[in-house]
């Protein structure tokens, strides 16, 4: 088999800002009380549900913002451990194990708040541990982000966010393979990347027409 | 300051190849050697806790490769590796010329990599030319004044020592104040990207917010001012053409520029400082 890629898109015409995505983000990776991986923006601003324009021409576009896990990423070079690597299908993941906490990786990063920094010993909203079992547990000092649930993906499913969306404005898979569904999808549809700018090549494409 | 006080010490040491006993030795460039040794460790140290997992500090020099933390940490090992042997040969009355040179050259290396951290974050208040010059001028501004002060507690100012305080104070004066002009067009360069509306602006890391521009305005007036005031009365210790009676003058400079140099570098950080969080759409 060829070298995979792995990309997500995100069906903005689709995207309703139900907040399923994070939800299912947060509990799938038994991500702890401060820890967020997946954020539901919207274009008016940074409060939540901030509608955009100007009345009354106003409308309510959501935008959800996880790890771009680039093909170039900033964070994969800033690391000083190697602590932050990117795997041959493209997923940019994280070793807690390596990890010093020196937050470069933040500093790198174009993206706003995709990556946590656990100052303190995680702490979590239930006494018991929820979501996929193989999934790694967070440790204090270290940062964290999204994997594009590859526990999950290396069993053959989707990640969490992709499998819940109730709009199904959601897409994971293989832009090697031309036959997938994100590959016709981008090939008969109009999309942005975040911060193309930046050079960091983002693997979410956001579908916009 | 580490950097800068051997960076002055180490070149007058190479002009200056004195008996390990004479008194320039034991009163000038012992002791600052010492204190500059002193700093280093002190900075090695807080940059080591400041880590999330301190313990595994080791790993920092593993990606070389593309990593300026990494390089920074293992040119500053060598800082400070060579630091340690150069003093030790030195106090035991050996003259290695080669290990102040490579000290001083440790020590510039270790400052461009820290540089280049900021420099690569692609942060448009940090991208640019401003992030090596504020840093290398700091290293001549510290140095400057740190050697101005140690030659004020000297056992015998003789002329050599007397023309490298004036050196000393001129370069303090003249570095001041070419960051007063680079920092002032600097701050009417930067403009917050706050205001203006796009999905960039959205999505995109700490980089030049209203809050940290505004920081970065005020702390960078008050940093300029009390360097200003520092290489000033530096200026005016100098006039009044008495070495010898110059110390507290020279201390009082020394305070005002180090607090000078504090509030500049809070100030460059800032420009990096993240928007709050609660301000942030949050999903969970």
């Amino acid at each position: 088999m060829g070298k995979k890629r792995y990309v997500m898109l995100v069906d903005m015409t689709r995207c309703i800002g139900c907040h399923t995505c994070a939800v299912a983000c947060k509990l799938g990776n038994n991500l702890p009380k401060s820890v967020k991986w997946n954020h539901i923006l919207t274009f008016g601003g940074r409060e939540i549900d901030t509608p955009h324009g100007t009345f009354p021409n106003l409308e309510m576009r959501f935008l959800t913002l996880a790890c771009q896990h680039c093909e170039d990423p900033a964070c994969v070079k800033a690391c000083p451990a190697e602590a932050t690597y990117k795997r041959e299908d493209g997923i940019v993941m994280q070793n807690y194990d390596k990890c010093l906490g020196c937050r470069l990786c933040i500093m790198a990063c174009p993206y706003r708040n995709v990556r946590t920094y656990n100052e303190e010993s995680p702490q979590y909203d239930m006494e018991f541990a929820v979501g996929d079992r193989d999934v790694r547990s967070q440790q204090k000092g270290t940062i964290s982000k999204c994997t594009f649930c590859y526990q999950r993906i290396d069993r053959g499913l989707a990640p969490n966010c992709v499998e819940v969306c109730p709009a199904r404005a959601r897409f994971f898979g293989d832009l090697e393979d031309t036959e997938s569904e994100v590959y016709q999808l981008l090939k008969t549809r109009k999309y942005t990347r975040l911060l193309e700018s930046k050079g960091t090549g983002p693997s979410v494409y956001y579908l916009i027409k | 300051m580490a950097a800068g006080l051997f960076l002055f010490l180490g070149i007058f040491r190479l002009i200056r190849t004195d008996a390990v006993d004479s008194k320039t030795m034991t009163g000038f460039i012992v002791p600052g050697m010492l204190l500059a040794g002193l700093l280093l460790v002190s900075g090695m140290f807080f940059s080591l806790f400041h880590l999330g997992n301190p313990f595994r500090a080791y790993r920092a020099v593993t990606n070389l490769r593309f990593s300026w933390l990494s390089r920074e940490v293992f040119f500053t090992g060598m800082f400070f590796g060579s630091w340690l042997v150069y003093f030790i040969y030195e106090i035991n009355g050996i003259y290695v010329s080669p290990l102040i040179w490579l000290t001083i050259l440790a020590a510039i290396l270790s400052v461009i990599s820290m540089a280049s951290i900021y420099y690569s974050t692609g942060n448009r208040g940090w991208n640019s030319i401003n992030a090596y010059t504020i840093y290398l001028e700091s290293v001549v501004i510290l140095g400057s004044a740190g050697t101005a002060v140690l030659i004020a507690g000297a056992e015998e100012i003789d002329s050599s020592l007397a023309g490298l305080l004036r050196i000393s104070i001129l370069l303090l004066a003249v570095f001041v104040a070419m960051k007063l002009g680079q920092q002032t067009a600097m701050m009417f360069r930067l403009k917050s990207t706050d205001d203006t509306w796009s999905l960039d602006n959205l999505v995109a890391g700490a980089d030049l917010t209203n809050a940290g521009t505004k920081t970065y305005k005020n702390l960078t007036l008050w940093g300029i001012a009390l360097s200003t005031g520092g290489a000033a009365t530096a200026l005016y210790a100098m006039g009044t053409g008495h070495p010898e009676a110059a110390g507290p003058y020279l201390i009082a400079s020394a305070v005002l520029v180090l607090a000078g140099e504090f509030l500049g570098r809070a100030g460059f950080y800032s420009l990096g400082a993240a928007e709050d969080e609660k301000k942030i759409n949050m999903a969970v």
